[in-house]
């Protein structure tokens, strides 16, 4: 199979709805992709998408996207509907099984239309849970609290990872009330609109001006219960599994962006890593200061790429999730020349 | 290097029908794929990977179900990959199991999708609604009539192309005991003089609201060898374009000519009138029939597709049988109902198609299509291994 390396990214956020739809929100990021991979649409094999069209709030979303794509003559484009990372795992699948030399991976998210806590809601079983409304903060508060009751963490490590990733005070932060008890709204990721590109290239297809592209050596994937009863959630073992297959643990990963909604995943999905050293943890700010949902995972893997295209780094891991307290997760291994 | 080799070693599908109340999400997925594990001859624990194809979460209300099924599908600690896009979405889930396998990456995948209409309505939920639209109100079927007539205006078809393809597909329905409509006694006269919905489009040239789910085992080479009777994937390819596109063209998209050209051209296939044997089409209204063999190739451009129709040359003991098992006018899950005609088409080359069952069957042409006429997934199966 030939090796696939990421050779350029872009993302945006929009803490406040602007009224840019799916394709504006898209384009740039699009554009500026290409633009620094040094490839023109006309180049782009496949096309894997991602975005949720409850979120948006209006069906066939995929479709409204297609102006900020390229798209004509027509190529392979599959859409699905989940955190973008899942969207460019799907590429470096298709150009391994040879499809294609180059891939755009992308999402959007616009989550606009409504209450995205209530939306997000409806991953819940709609037959016993949906109709309660839990959301995904009552969720994550469950998972927090059973890691405060192990006594893996306390209130105030989770008000130390806010503070961190949003550049606060963490005794103003534990002076505030919770949201849902023990999650202060601090905890929480702050959910906007946004969207994310990552061009992937095939060896024979990385462009000559690409001094450093972030070679994937692997993207590992795993799923969980969505039977929030049936989990130990104080470990996320989807991501153990994945950070396994990729022999993570005891390594050393010179950046790190982890894709923790709430403040105590992010602890979560370190243990479950197990790496010897981090040398850099979410140099990107994480996704506590600004949540594009659906983009969140992609725009950490192209963070994690970035530290390696821009040079200074080796090894980068990018982390993504999908479902009510890490459900299902996504480990994509980089490294450079 | 060269991708690894795919084969079809599993299919199942569900008993269809316009409300399977029987059923939650979960035990609907799980009857397909259960089938599909039985036939293949494995367990759930030696499935390394997963696929989920379905329609708009909006169909059934539940937001990126392959969350929810993770258990019914026995995906608790694997990789699953979700499959949408548009109605292509069974199709475009089979491509990615092959992708899958075909990037060496895992030696057993299961490809499941489903679509459970009676949880919502069906035509509500395609209704895009924008702000600024106006009130059309007209759902899929609206524009897929206007886009027939302008087949007609283009090829000359005669009015009772639309009614002898609804017959075909409706008499091979009876044939297939997963159909969902049955009407032992259908007649042309009542096809034509059934309810006009959008000219020229009238009831029974219709495909049904439908729930269902379809379950097909892909394997790589090693895994295939230990299957009995193994289908290999010799073409497999997506291809999409914008509808929105000034290039678009609803009647004979380039999309699906492409998407056609690239799996014949995989097969090493190069006169497909002749080479295939049998070919499961995405027809939901009969209309679409001879539309589409003459965008994947399988009729002339100047109305052949009608002229088959007529001439009886895709009934299943014609010249190039299209749609034996009644295609979506027997049942349409509408994310299910590209993986179905994926496995019908596997189901032909095994030998395994029952009552509906074409003789001497080597190799079958599987057809998804979806959108507005602009996204397309198509796999070409056969005995041969390629």
């Amino acid at each position: 199979m030939s090796r696939v390396a990421v050779v350029g990214w872009a993302s945006t956020a929009a803490l406040e709805p602007d009224g840019r739809n799916e394709a504006e929100l898209l384009g740039p990021v699009v554009d500026q992709a290409l633009g620094m991979a040094g490839l023109s649409g006309a180049e782009v094999d496949v096309v894997c998408s991602a975005g949720s069209e409850f979120l948006n709030g209006v069906v066939g979303t995929v479709m409204g996207a297609f102006d900020a794509l390229p798209g004509w003559p027509p190529r392979t484009h599959s859409h699905l509907e989940a955190d973008g990372a899942f969207a460019l795992y799907e590429a470096w699948i298709r150009l391994m099984a040879g499809e294609g030399g180059v891939a755009l991976a992308c999402a959007f998210g616009r989550p606009s239309a409504a209450d995205p806590a209530g939306v997000l809601a409806l991953q819940q079983d709609p037959y016993l849970v949906g109709p309660l409304g839990t959301g995904p903060r009552h969720l994550a508060a469950l998972q927090a609290r059973a890691m405060i009751d192990t006594g893996r963490c306390t209130e105030r490590d989770l008000a130390e990872i806010a503070a961190a990733r949003r550049g606060l005070d963490v005794a103003a932060l534990l002076a505030m009330p919770h949201v849902a008890s023990p999650l202060r709204e601090s905890d929480c990721s702050a959910v906007c609109a946004g969207a994310a590109a990552v061009v992937l290239a095939t060896e024979d297809r990385v462009p000559i001006s690409c001094e450093r592209p972030a070679w994937i050596v692997g993207i590992d994937q795993r799923m969980e219960s969505a039977r929030i009863g049936q989990r130990d959630l104080t470990v996320s073992t989807s991501t153990r599994l994945a950070a396994d297959r990729l022999g993570l643990p005891g390594s050393s990963i010179d950046v790190l962006e982890v894709h923790a909604p709430f403040s105590h995943q992010e602890l979560l999905v370190i243990d479950a890593l197990g790496a010897g050293r981090v040398g850099s943890l979410n140099p990107s700010g994480g996704v506590l200061p600004a949540d594009p949902l659906m983009a969140s995972g992609l725009v950490r893997i192209g963070a994690a790429a970035d530290a390696l295209l821009r040079g200074g780094a080796h090894r980068a891991v990018g982390h993504a999730t999908n479902g009510a307290c890490l459900q299902h997760n996504l480990l994509c291994l980089l490294e450079g020349a | 290097m060269t991708p690894e080799r795919c084969a079809v070693v599993g299919i199942g599908q569900t008993h269809h029908a316009s409300a399977r109340r029987d059923v939650t999400l979960g035990g609907l997925v799980r009857e397909a794929a259960e089938r599909a594990l039985l036939d293949a001859e494995l367990g759930w624990h030696e499935i390394d990977a997963l696929v989920l194809g379905k329609g708009p979460d909006f169909m059934e209300g539940v937001m990126s179900p392959e969350l929810l099924l993770a258990e019914a599908l026995g995906a608790v600690g694997k990789p699953v990959l979700r499959a949408y896009t548009s109605g292509n979405a069974g199709g475009v889930a089979a491509s990615t199991g092959v992708a899958l396998i075909a990037a060496g990456q895992f030696s057993r995948v299961l490809v499941v999708a489903f679509e459970k209409q009676s949880e919502a309505s069906g035509p509500g939920s395609t209704l895009q609604r924008l702000p600024f639209e106006a009130g059309w109100q007209g759902g899929t079927g609206s524009l897929f009539g206007a886009v027939c007539r302008e087949y007609i205006h283009r090829s000359g078809a005669p009015p009772e192309v639309g009614d002898l393809a609804a017959l075909k597909d409706r008499r091979n329905a009876l044939l297939n005991p997963y159909a969902q409509v049955r009407r032992p006694d259908i007649t042309l006269e009542e096809i034509a003089a059934s309810r006009p919905l959008w000219d020229p489009i009238r009831l029974l040239h219709s495909s049904p609201s439908s729930d269902g789910a379809c379950a097909v085992v892909l394997a790589d080479e090693p895994s295939a060898a230990r299957s009995a009777r193994p289908v290999w994937v010799q073409g497999s390819a997506v291809r999409t374009e914008p509808y929105l596109s000034a290039e678009h063209d609803n009647v004979d998209p380039r999309a699906g000519a492409e998407c056609a050209a690239s799996v014949y051209r995989q097969a090493g296939i190069t006169d497909p009138r002749h080479e295939l044997d049998v070919a499961e089409l995405f027809v939901p209204y009969s209309w679409f029939e001879p539309m589409v063999l003459e965008n994947v190739g399988l009729a002339d451009r100047d109305g052949g597709g009608w002229r088959s129709v007529v001439a009886g040359a895709t009934a299943i003991d014609g010249a190039l049988p299209v749609n034996p098992s009644g295609g979506l006018l027997g049942a349409n899950p509408i994310g299910a109902a590209g993986l179905i005609r994926f496995a019908e088409a596997a189901l032909q080359v095994r030998g395994d198609a029952g009552d509906h069952q074409v003789d001497g069957v080597r190799r079958a042409l599987g057809h998804a299509a979806g959108g507005y006429s602009n996204c397309f997934a198509m796999w070409v199966v056969g005995a041969a291994r390629p």
